[in-house]
């Protein structure tokens, strides 16, 4: 910009102050052509994050007087337990469905992506099928399933002369109920994502491999996985994401009541029950619930971070 | 040089358009007075959109159906703008007394109106605004079938039933007998408990000077909560929340062969209890009369047009509405007009030809009014949850009773 500006030769009496503003405004249609993007951003992007840090210190019930409370509401964050409990809630959560579904996606991408496979849009479409469905019709078809007194997963277990589980009523029980939906339900979507990394793996590789005389265990260590590194970077990350923001399965499968002892209330769970949910168990507090997002976002800036130290780590062994 | 200038010419304009798409406030060009009514569709008449057009033909009312409109109605007040003309809604009337400001006063309307007294007065602030009228009601019932009772040797006409189980000791004589055959008079302790705290006008809070003071540890919480936890953990309760599919299944399978319930659960019972048609029919609740409320219509002071918004309001809060919204879909009138109504309180098939309108709606008159606080919600939600957990664990309720006490002693 500084270059371009010299093209018009200002007089010698003109501050460069004044010589950035001219040039600014000569600009103008150019900046006005860009202007949408940033209008929009200023408007849906930056001020309401300007509008979080003002409200993470303030206490507001949403209707009433705004009272100013300073940083009482991070201390609130970290003393009162809640948050620490429904950090714990989801990285547990998260352990039990998250980790093992990506897992399990990726070695079923492996065996969908086999050559001598027929039928592969057929399985795709039925793995793909649970992500496109409504969740709260999949929360409702998980509470029949897995109801105590009332459940087809508990008939089928007494019928063959096993005691019932109870599931909806024990802590580990409905953490586990929400892990298996979870699982079921983005499986599909993740097998789609590695199908889609591992068929951009040239054939040849695989050919050599096995006139090498590879089994397919090494070729999946020492192709696949290496070859896809960049997709497994991007499920990692976005999984983590999507992870720790477990909301709705936990929601709707306990009624809003969040399990006994609140074993599944999430942390975005802790932060819409502050907002002011429909089964009000708390004071709605809205200044508590922007200093609740900010947790949530600290934390997955961390794993962002530790993530991409992971994957960087694990590229830099294999070249 | 030109092209570049009409493509920012454009951009300009463009831009303008998105954000002159977030304010939306359009006005009436012709000068017809045009309302907004914001309600969900399961608290109106069926066809509410005809009613309306038919009841005021020289205005354009628009009927939007908000699945969740105390959260919309909150969002928009705390905006102040995009809010409707009208609103049905349901929820925690306190919780809006503190913007009083934003609503008209029906104080008129609430004189003209023949709802129950003290379904009126839930909507009337401290400061003495009526912000609201009522639109449906929730007296509470005992809903039980006949052929059950007749098993067990009990008596089966209503008033017969009412007399022989009229305590809650009674009542757990009657779940302990019941039990024992493999069938239940329970569905949920929790909702035993709410009842027997509506029969006592109790909310958790009491008024003195116009506050809201903390009330949560009263001997009327303590007994229904302890004694109701021990419904369920004794086992007399099936442990179904109403409206979720445990409860259907639960009234297929004949579990459930009477509880305690608001005279709203009449749609859920007639098609989850399809099949028991003829045998289900309603007395008072045991302990005497209990209701709450259950939505309320209230006008906008940020209207353009406030007297044709109060007019609106008052037609909603009124018999003809009600009448049509308990025919179709069993909405509880609060209108003592459609009580008195020899179309409406007619012989019920599903309840052996009972006119069930005609004992809810003695309930309804003899309820107390119960006085809600700002935060009455909130405790009464911790409570339901507490009774939740209560009912699969082995935890003593009094004592969760007493750390219920230490969490909620500052509201």
């Amino acid at each position: 910009m500084t270059q371009t500006a010299t093209t018009r030769r200002p007089g010698k009496t003109t501050t460069p102050q004044l010589r950035k503003r001219r040039s600014l405004l000569r600009y103008w249609r150019e900046y006005l052509a860009i202007s949408p993007f940033f209008i929009l951003f200023a408007a849906f992007g930056l001020f309401p994050l300007l509008f979080a840090v003002y409200l993470s210190m303030v206490s507001w019930d949403g209707l009433g007087d705004i009272e100013w409370v300073g940083p009482d509401q991070f201390v609130r964050l970290f003393s009162s337990g809640e948050f620490t409990h429904a950090l714990g809630n989801t990285v547990i959560i998260f352990l039990t469905a998250q980790v093992p579904v990506i897992l399990a996606s990726l070695g079923a991408a492996a065996l969908l992506s086999s050559p001598k496979l027929r039928a592969r849009g057929l399985y795709q479409t039925m793995f793909f099928l649970p992500q496109v469905t409504s969740i709260v019709a999949v929360a409702i078809v998980f509470q029949s399933l897995f109801s105590n007194e009332y459940g087809i997963i508990n008939a089928i277990l007494e019928g063959v002369g096993l005691s019932s589980v109870p599931w909806m009523t024990t802590e580990w029980g409905v953490r586990l109920v929400v892990s298996i939906m979870i699982f079921w339900r983005s499986f599909g979507y993740f097998v789609v994502i590695f199908l889609a990394g591992i068929s951009s793996i040239p054939p040849t590789l695989y050919e050599a491999a096995r006139l090498d005389g590879a089994g397919s265990w090494r070729i999946l260590r020492s192709i696949t996985i290496p070859m896809i590194l960049p997709t497994v970077a991007f499920v990692a990350v976005t999984g983590t994401i999507s992870g720790f923001q477990i909301f709705t399965e936990p929601q709707v499968l306990t009624n809003g009541l969040g399990g006994p002892n609140d074993s599944v209330v999430t942390m975005m769970f802790l932060q819409v029950r502050y907002m002011g949910a429909t089964l009000q168990t708390v004071p709605t507090d809205l200044g508590f619930a922007t200093a609740i997002g900010w947790g949530i976002f600290v934390v997955l800036i961390l794993l962002a971070v530790l993530n991409a130290r992971v994957i960087a780590k694990r590229r830099k062994e294999l070249s | 040089m030109r092209l570049p200038r009409m493509l920012a010419a454009g951009a300009a304009i463009a831009t303008v358009g998105a954000l002159a798409g977030c304010g939306g406030d359009d006005q009436a060009s012709d000068g017809q007075v045009e309302l907004t009514l914001w309600a969900r569709s399961n608290s109106v008449p069926d066809d509410v959109q005809q009613l309306l057009d038919e009841q005021f033909p020289d205005y354009e009312i628009t009927f939007q159906d908000i699945p969740d409109i105390e959260d919309k109605l909150r969002a928009a007040l705390r905006s102040k703008s995009g809010l409707p003309d009208v609103v049905v809604m349901g929820g925690s009337l306190p919780s809006f007394f503190s913007v009083s400001d934003q609503f008209l006063d029906l104080a008129d309307e609430a004189a003209a109106s023949d709802a129950v007294d003290w379904t009126l007065d839930l909507g009337l602030t401290p400061d003495g605004k009526q912000l609201t009228l009522p639109t449906d009601i929730g007296p509470w019932g005992f809903f039980y079938r006949a052929d059950a009772l007749e098993a067990l040797g009990y008596p089966t006409e209503p008033e017969a039933v009412a007399a022989e189980i009229d305590s809650w000791e009674a009542y757990r004589e009657l779940a302990e007998a019941t039990a024992a055959t493999g069938q239940y008079v329970c569905d949920h302790a929790g909702q035993v408990y709410q009842a027997r705290l509506a029969q006592q006008g109790y909310a958790y809070f009491e008024q003195q000077d116009g506050e809201a003071v903390n009330a949560v540890d009263s001997p009327i919480s303590h007994d229904a909560f302890v004694e109701s936890a021990a419904l369920a953990q004794d086992g007399l309760c099936t442990n179904t929340e109403p409206y979720t599919p445990e409860w259907n299944a639960a009234m297929t399978q004949e579990d459930i062969v009477a509880f305690v319930g608001p005279a709203w659960e009449d749609g859920l019972l007639q098609s989850a209890g399809e099949q028991q048609s003829g045998a289900w029919r309603v007395t008072t609740v045991p302990g005497g009369p209990a209701a709450t409320g259950g939505s309320y219509v209230a006008a906008l002071a940020a209207s353009d047009h406030p007297d044709e918004a109060r007019e609106l309001a008052a037609f909603i809060g009124g018999a003809e509405f009600q009448k049509a919204g308990y025919l179709d879909k069993g909405l509880f009138p609060a209108s003592t007009g459609v009580h008195a109504d020899p179309e409406v309180a007619t012989p019920q098939d599903f309840y052996g030809g009972q006119d069930t309108l005609g004992v809810l709606a003695q309930t309804a008159a003899e309820a107390p009014l119960v006085y809600q606080g700002p935060n009455s919600g909130t405790v009464a939600a911790q409570f339901f949850v507490a009774l939740n957990d209560l009912a699969s664990s082995d935890e003593d309720p009094a004592e969760v009773y007493e750390s219920l006490l230490a969490a909620t002693a500052e509201l």
